[in-house]
């Protein structure tokens, strides 16, 4: 439980400096010999407040080029194991250059996270990322920077005593093309964001803006507190809150915060019964959910989760005020024979008791899994990676606040088959996903022969005996290039490319990061025609950014064959807007 | 995010039995701070303990006197973390187990707190650094043995000044290090080797004691920024059956002094490797937990040594785990024998504890090292019929202990089936447990009789002495055929204040012992008796004590003086 979450563009390193530690070719080894020339540079200049900046550290994170293909660890000539972070300092005039990179993908950034972007965005913050040809050399990768500003105070409760390990948010003024102002959580890491021993919180690296601070309420899951929100100076509407401005290597100092008297949560007491014989179920884990609309505010919604012990007893703590629906479900890995009835319970001002929720004998639905194409037991060995996802829903949709439904998780054997419990009767939908390794590609589910396309019925009690996942190692590539066919493009990168296997029914993709000369690769494909999304973002006068597709084109692969493509593109013109 | 964490500590309870007839039972008391005020709204989350299925987890807040109470819990043993954040509790209190029925007063004291400023070569701050803490003993010289300072261990990171602030810490002695400079440690990849404060390698980093409520200021460190080194592998062995999201980890110790220097897990090709490391003598070790017993797996140590440049191509390969299971037997009374010593309450078999120990004085197995506070080894309580498995257990020698509930029972016998030729039972309490790898050890009973006695009282110095600072005392059977029963061969440290203790105490004639501790020896030492030599020498230097005594059946013998 160690959560990463830091600003953007760090979960954004993490998540990719972590899959190059996650993926790795099968070998007898772990070692593959790293034969890349080392022949390419990248240089550039860093300034702070348009001065030359000595002495400050750049560095360059090597991103695998592909993230759907394993990456090998790999080993120099010389015996030492390459490393996927290299970095240097600027000399006294700013200046750097680092040389004998391998060809690759790389993020540059400075190290410094006191100092941001003079052009920053405060809801963003993205390194840049350079793809190197062999032998290339990139100059002119330049950074001007000013020293960040930062906003210091002391959170305190309501009777004046510092509050310790209190999480605070931070918002960035936006102002909208009609005049109004909009505040907007900033990225930030919410360990920096939290007070001290004696109640103090520093924020650092603060691009050049106004701000509201705020502390208390539901806020993100990190930053949850017993304490209502209040916003600086003191007010429990944010709408009132008293925007901070910050200059570029600003101090500002005294931005106290007061917090009001702790809410006060209630307790939950029940038992879970066998519907049919009153039978105390032991060992089944309960989620309870405030319904969205029933809680104080859209974000603060209230939730408690607990398991019975061996006598079919749960308490569920920390509740708020008021209607909660509640789930019976197995634990993580875990199966149970029961769902549950629709059941709700109302939190007014006490604690209350009595609780009962009755659990109804499910369904089953099992099977077996196979990989098309391939009997290599050590590919048939990865079917033990994968997790199966379940879910039944009523039949109707308008039955969902009603009718029961559930949610399931299970492992395939290592012999292929697999089995899910407590299934509610309703539309069964399953899909499979794996823990990373996406050399495997889950093609269809089959029942008695038949492709099931998005569901099938289980009726109550009924056992499902004949399902077949069928999954296929992919070996097909794509290796394109982009191209604007307006010179101007508005759009700012970094742009994505997807690939949709059509005619499927499971829904398989692909997707890559585009390189910034427009060039991409996917890999282990199943063969069959795919559609190709180029997905992008348009720019908005606030600073915001929408997701947009901008383009789309029909590729077929084969397998183990490469497909090469272009898709130009028109920044101008989406064909599509995302969600 | 440790700091937020480091106000949770890990409290294990001890202390009166539940009825087995009201399975349902309450826990309940005070939390306190320092300053006698109540830890208003402290959070507490109170975990069973041992059991393998059907855990309970449940939370509650203090309300504006620092009470709370619990009700409606399974006879069973729990732990208690209390988040209250800033504040800790000391060692001996985190040492303790909560049984049902049981009303509690948790003292907290204010966490310490270590700050200084972390500089480059050049001098100039490092932003975003992280420091990492580790605590490698108590306040009494103990070592404390998952090196963290607070429940999920530390880091503490810089802020644009270079300054950090590490607060909330539990009394002992650390080590302060930089991981790496600035902002590449998140990646896991950091390329650089630590520095411990003030400027220095591990071996020499200085140590800073923190008792609750210090603040110690200006501890500086000038990060060297010094390649570090790359250690790389592959994991063999019970791989193959690995689940998703759980896949065998690793972790490297300190060949000399046992602390873990750094951990990481394999890939999906069972490769892995540690960046950053400093040259020196290491312990790598892969073990693999897995959801169930079949699925767990440890290897041996591999000793390696970095020395200038990276070491690659290991392999560790992994074993099944051993176990031993067995059952609790409460011998039933028969008439006008062992009376019960209390009518109500009794103990439920469920509130046992068997924890396994290893029998050598420098274990070699990574459980014993890591100690208790690694999940993996967690004590094992038997189910409601006396049924318990103690898993994960690599290949050693083994004694099993059991902690008791309430004042009542005493440990009878421990006994194997007979094997081979043999035909009665062998004695598991007398000689240890061997253990290969991957064996499934079954049979082992543990019975336990009532009317147990026990026995308080102080030491004191005789006229003109005074008591040495570290003392313990030995219980020694004195029927001259005793000589081998060692479950009735107890020890004791004794307190500060000159107190000692023992429950659970076998009825009969025993003899008492005080010697002094030697500086070289750990309060947690392995019991004294288990050496059949040491037993020997313990019951003549009891002889010529001579200090002689008999505990009828369930007789409470307090303020009990013992000359030294």
């Amino acid at each position: 439980m160690r959560p990463v979450s830091r600003n953007l563009s760090l979960v954004f390193l993490t998540l990719i400096a972590s899959s190059i530690f996650a993926l790795a070719q099968v070998r007898p080894t772990e070692l593959t010999r790293d034969n890349r020339p080392r022949n390419c540079s990248i240089s550039g200049r860093v300034t702070i407040n348009g001065q030359p900046a000595a002495n400050v550290q750049v560095l360059f994170i090597e991103f695998p080029a592909d993230f759907n293909s394993p990456q090998p660890i790999r080993q120099t000539a010389d015996g030492s194991i390459t490393r996927n972070i290299h970095q240097i300092r600027t000399d006294g005039e700013g200046r750097y250059q680092i040389n004998n990179l391998p060809p690759g993908r790389f993020g540059v950034t400075t190290g410094s996270r006191a100092f941001v972007a003079a052009v920053a965005n405060p809801l963003r913050n993205e390194p840049k990322i350079l793809s190197l040809d062999a032998g290339e050399s990139r100059d002119n990768v330049d950074f001007a920077l000013v020293r960040g500003g930062v906003i210091t105070g002391q959170i305190t409760d309501a009777e004046g005593r510092p509050v310790i390990a209190q999480s605070l948010r931070v918002f960035a003024v936006v102002t909208l093309p009609d005049g109004q102002t909009q505040f907007r959580d900033t990225p930030g890491d919410w360990v920096e964001r939290m007070t001290d021993d004696r109640g103090v919180y520093r924020v650092f690296g603060l691009p050049p803006g106004s701000y509201v601070i705020g502390a208390g309420g539901e806020g993100s899951f990190f930053s949850r507190s017993k304490y209502p929100a209040i916003y600086y100076p003191d007010a429990t509407d944010q709408r009132q809150a008293k925007p901070i401005p910050v200059k570029a290597g600003e101090e500002v100092t005294g931005i106290n915060l007061r917090l009001g008297v702790s809410r006060k949560t209630y307790q939950a007491i029940g038992r879970v019964i066998e519907a049919d014989n009153g039978k105390p179920v032991p060992n089944i884990r309960i989620s309870c959910a405030q319904a969205p609309n029933q809680s104080e505010t859209e974000s603060e919604g209230g939730y408690g989760e607990g398991s019975t012990d061996r006598l079919g007893n749960f308490r569920l703590t920390s509740l708020k005020r008021g209607k909660y629906f509640c789930n019976l479900h197995a634990g993580w890995l875990e199966t149970t024979e029961f769902y549950s009835e629709h059941t709700s319970f109302d939190i007014a001002d006490g604690d209350i008791s009595g609780v009962e929720i009755k659990a109804l004998r499910g369904g089953s639905i099992s099977g077996f899994s196979l990989i098309e194409g391939s009997s290599d037991p050590k590919v048939k060995s990865k079917l033990t990676q994968i997790m199966i996802y379940a879910q039944s829903e009523p039949e109707n949709e308008q039955d969902q606040e009603s009718q029961p439904s559930s949610h399931h998780q299970t492992q395939i054997k290592p012999d292929g088959t697999f089995l899910i419990t407590g299934v509610a009767p309703g539309k069964v939908s399953l899909n499979a996903h794996n823990a990373g390794d996406r050399a495997l590609s889950f093609l269809r589910l089959e029942r008695g022969g038949a492709i099931i396309q998005e569901s099938f019925p289980l009726a109550k009690g009924e056992k499902v005996t004949d399902l077949r996942l069928v999954f296929t190692v992919g070996t097909g590539v794509i290796r394109g290039q982009i191209q604007a066919t307006n010179p101007q493009p508005p759009v700012s990168t970094p742009f994505r490319i997807q690939a949709k296997l059509q005619g499927n029914s499971t829904g398989v993709w692909f997707g890559n990061l585009v390189d910034d000369k427009g060039r991409f690769e996917l890999s282990s494909l199943p063969n069959g025609e795919y559609e190709l999304q180029l997905h992008g973002f348009s720019q908005l006068p606030n600073g915001d950014r929408r997701q947009v597709i901008l383009a789309k084109q029909k590729v077929v692969v084969s397998a183990g064959a490469e497909v090469r493509v272009t898709i130009p593109y028109d920044p101008n013109r989406p064909v599509q807007e995302e969600r | 995010m440790k700091a937020f964490i480091a106000a949770l500590f890990c409290l294990l309870l001890t202390g009166a039995a539940s009825a087995q007839s009201k399975p349902e039972s309450t826990l309940s008391g005070k939390v306190l701070l320092d300053d006698g005020q109540p830890a208003v709204g402290a959070h507490l989350e109170i975990n069973s303990v041992g059991l393998s299925k059907n855990q309970i987890s449940e939370s509650v807040e203090c309300d504006e006197t620092g009470g709370f109470k619990l009700t409606g819990l399974v006879p069973g043993s729990y732990v208690i973390e209390v988040a209250a954040p800033g504040y800790v509790t000391d060692d001996v209190t985190s040492r303790r187990v909560y049984r049902p029925g049981e009303i509690v007063t948790i003292h907290l004291v204010k966490g310490g707190v270590i700050t200084g400023k972390i500089t480059d070569a050049t001098g100039e701050p490092l932003v975003n650094a992280g420091v990492k803490l580790q605590r490698l003993r108590d306040l009494n010289g103990n070592r404390v043995r998952n090196g963290d300072s607070s429940f999920f261990g530390d880091d503490f990171r810089t802020d644009d000044r270079g300054i950090y602030r590490a607060f909330g810490l539990l009394p002992g002695v650390y080590i302060v290090g930089v991981e790496s400079s600035a902002s590449e440690r998140w990646l896991g990849g950091g390329n650089e080797a630590p520095t411990y404060y003030p400027a220095t390698t591990r071996d020499a980093a200085m140590e800073l004691t923190v008792r609750p409520g210090d603040e110690l200021s200006n501890i500086d460190i000038r990060f060297r920024g010094e390649a570090g080194r790359a250690i790389s592998g592959l994991v063999t062995g019970a791989t193959e059956s690995s689940q998703p999201f759980n896949r065998p980890g690793l972790i490297l110790l300190n060949a000399a002094t046992k602390d873990p220097v750094s951990s990481t897990s394999v890939n999906q090709t069972n490769a892995f490797v540690f960046f950053g490391i400093s040259d020196g003598e290491y312990e790598l070790y892969a073990r693999q937990i897995g959801r169930r017993e079949d699925n767990s797996a440890g290897s041996p140590p591999l000793r390696i040594s970095v020395r200038g440049a990276d070491v690659t191509g290991l392999s560790l390969r992994l074993n099944a785990y051993a176990s031993i299971s067995g059952r609790v037997i409460v011998e039933a009374a028969k008439p006008g024998e062992a009376p019960r010593c209390e009518i109500k309450p009794s103990s439920s078999v469920e509130e046992i504890l068997l924890r396994q120990k290893s029998e050598l004085r420098n274990p070699r197995t990574l459980n014993a090292l890591l100690g208790e506070a690694d999940e993996a080894i967690r004590p094992v309580a038997p189910d409601e019929k006396g049924d318990f498995t103690i898993r994960q257990l690599e290949p050693d020698s083994y004694r099993i202990e059991a902690d008791l509930p309430g004042e009542n029972w005493f440990v009878r016998s421990m006994t194997l089936p007979a094997s081979g030729a043999a035909k009665a039972k062998t004695d598991a309490a007398r000689s240890p447990i061997n253990l290969k790898a991957g064996e499934k050890l079954t049979g082992l009973e543990i019975t336990l009789a009532e009317g147990a006695a026990s026995l308080s009282g102080r030491v004191l110095a005789k006229e003109g002495g005074n008591l040495p600072s570290r003392l313990r005392v030995h219980l020694i059977p004195a029927e001259p055929t005793a000589t081998d029963e060692v479950l009735r061969f107890r020890e004791a440290i004794v307190e500060k204040t000159g107190s000692f203790e023992f429950k659970h105490l076998a009825p009969g004639k025993y003899r008492l012992l005080a010697r002094s501790i030697p500086d070289t020896e750990k309060d947690t030492q392995r019991p004294t008796a288990f050496d059949p030599a040491e037993r020997l020498k313990l019951k003549k230097e009891a002889e010529a004590a001579n200090h002689q005594l008999e505990l009828a059946p369930c007789q409470r013998v307090k303020d009990h003086t013992l000359r030294f």
